[in-house]
């Protein structure tokens, strides 16, 4: 038999697609254990890329299990099992003893209480969720997945007597170096231009651009940017309007502004 | 509670994640926590580096920790550990994403790599440094060439196209890589 070349078997754990080295490793044990030390290699490359997942996520997850299909528990399955292989033949009704009535009330009532035990289990599952919902961390994540959903509607509460100005609330998550950017009473871009939300480094340094965006038909904004590429403590931001494909620096006046000290 | 890392965790013995594999199989919801509490920072560090996008990263991982929550048994976990294994799967499903397409690596299609002796003498935490020097210490283009294909999906054709350099060389070059990644799995 000739065996799969170093060259193949690398390509193959690569997942290059290559159906004649897929044949030969169905029935050949040898490459099989070389092509598992590749994925050794591989995997602990992967491995070196270990890096703390965000909070959120675990309740996220987590919370997920009880939609999920329940799987059959080994208890379950034994009981199952065991059920089937203690069956019997069905006996003569007039050789039924006079213990089979109690006997079925008995079930009834193992029903019954079985029945109340899952709404139970139904309602805890429920709380639980309800509990992971309420966490400050599944709550930043719903919000922000709210704010980036092209269905959601938003409405500004302000006093009857306000006039409206065109206005915004920038959240930096510094550990995530996420930006949320929610405004309100936007003119449309001029042709050709679009809004650029820039984040003001405390250090100083160069404003660095956070997101560009367009208002929708009712001048609000809704800017997710999951993660910014320079990780900076920000003194504030502010937003210019630029070429609608963005810019690297600032290039016209700042429009809108807000610093950490303002909230 | 070691909230989605274990990079400062302790190793956790083959024995015992065999045991929470099978308590997760039986539908066990606190082993499948721990389960995750000690490998999402590697999933989700592995998606990060394929994706580059925090929000398509966290979906990798979901998706990811709720498939081995539906199907545990795939992981053969007789023949080796479940972190490289993860992390190969991971890195499959992440640049089926990133390609936008239907996933194209089943579960068990990818082989529980062998158990090899960082698993059973070093904690991962020691390993990855491990594979972090040795990836510093070879030339560049090798270590590149590593990485465009594994964390970018390229193909060696492509990474030769990419780079201007003979397909031969590409192939040599990650040959040379991967060997130096397997030696510094070993003692």
């Amino acid at each position: 038999m000739n065996h799969l070349s170093q060259d193949e078997l690398l390509a193959y754990a690569l997942g290059e697609s290559l159906p004649e080295a897929a044949a030969h490793l169905r029935s050949c044990e040898q490459c099989n254990a070389e092509l598992a030390s590749h994925y050794a290699s591989l995997g602990a490359l992967g491995m070196s890329e270990e890096s703390a997942a965000p909070a959120h996520l675990r309740g996220r997850i987590l919370g997920s299990l009880s939609r999920e299909q329940t799987r059959p528990s080994q208890f379950a399955r034994q009981s199952s099992s065991q059920s089937a292989s203690q069956s019997t033949t069905p006996r003569r009704w007039s050789l039924i003893p006079s213990w089979i009535p109690t006997f079925a009330a008995a079930l009834l009532l193992i029903a019954v209480g079985l029945l109340w035990r899952d709404d139970l289990a139904q309602r805890r599952r429920l709380h639980d969720e309800l509990a992971q919902l309420q966490q400050p961390e599944v709550q930043a994540d719903l919000l922000r997945r709210a704010l980036a959903a092209p269905d959601a509607q938003q409405f500004s509460l302000l006093p009857a007597s306000f006039h409206p100005v065109m206005q915004g609330k920038a959240i930096y998550r510094a550990q995530q170096q996420q930006v949320i950017f929610i405004g309100s009473h936007f003119a449309a871009a001029p042709a050709g231009k679009a809004y650029e939300l820039w984040l003001l480094p405390s250090s100083g340094a160069a404003p660095i651009a956070a997101g560009v965006f367009q208002p929708d038909a009712a001048g609000n904004v809704s800017l997710v940017v999951p993660r910014l590429l320079a990780a900076t403590d920000p003194k504030g931001f502010a937003i210019t309007i630029e070429a609608d494909s963005g810019s690297d620096k600032p290039t016209s006046a700042i429009i809108l502004a807000g610093l950490k000290s303002q909230g | 509670m070691n909230e989605g890392t274990n990079l400062q965790g302790t190793p956790l013995p083959h024995q015992e994640e065999t045991h929470l594999l099978r308590l997760t199989a039986q539908g066990d919801e606190a082993s499948f926590a721990r389960l995750y509490d000690l490998f999402s920072g590697l999933v989700y560090g592995v998606a990060m580096r394929v994706l580059r996008d925090a929000s398509a990263a966290e979906d990798v991982v979901q998706d990811v920790f709720l498939q081995l929550w539906r199907n545990p048994e795939v992981f053969d976990s007789q023949r080796g550990r479940l972190a490289p294994w993860l992390a190969v799967i991971t890195r499959n499903r992440a640049l089926d994403r990133l390609r936008r397409r239907r996933p194209e690596v089943e579960w068990d299609g990818v082989l529980a790599p062998v158990d090899v002796s960082f698993a059973a003498t070093a904690d991962r935490n020691i390993m990855s440094q491990r594979i972090r020097s040795a990836l510093s210490s070879i030339p560049l283009e090798q270590r590149a060439a590593l990485e465009m294909a594994f964390f970018e999906g390229m193909t060696q054709a492509e990474i030769a196209e990419r780079t201007q350099t003979p397909l031969g060389t590409v192939k040599s070059r990650v040959r040379a890589a991967v060997n130096a990644v397997g030696k510094a799995l070993r003692p």
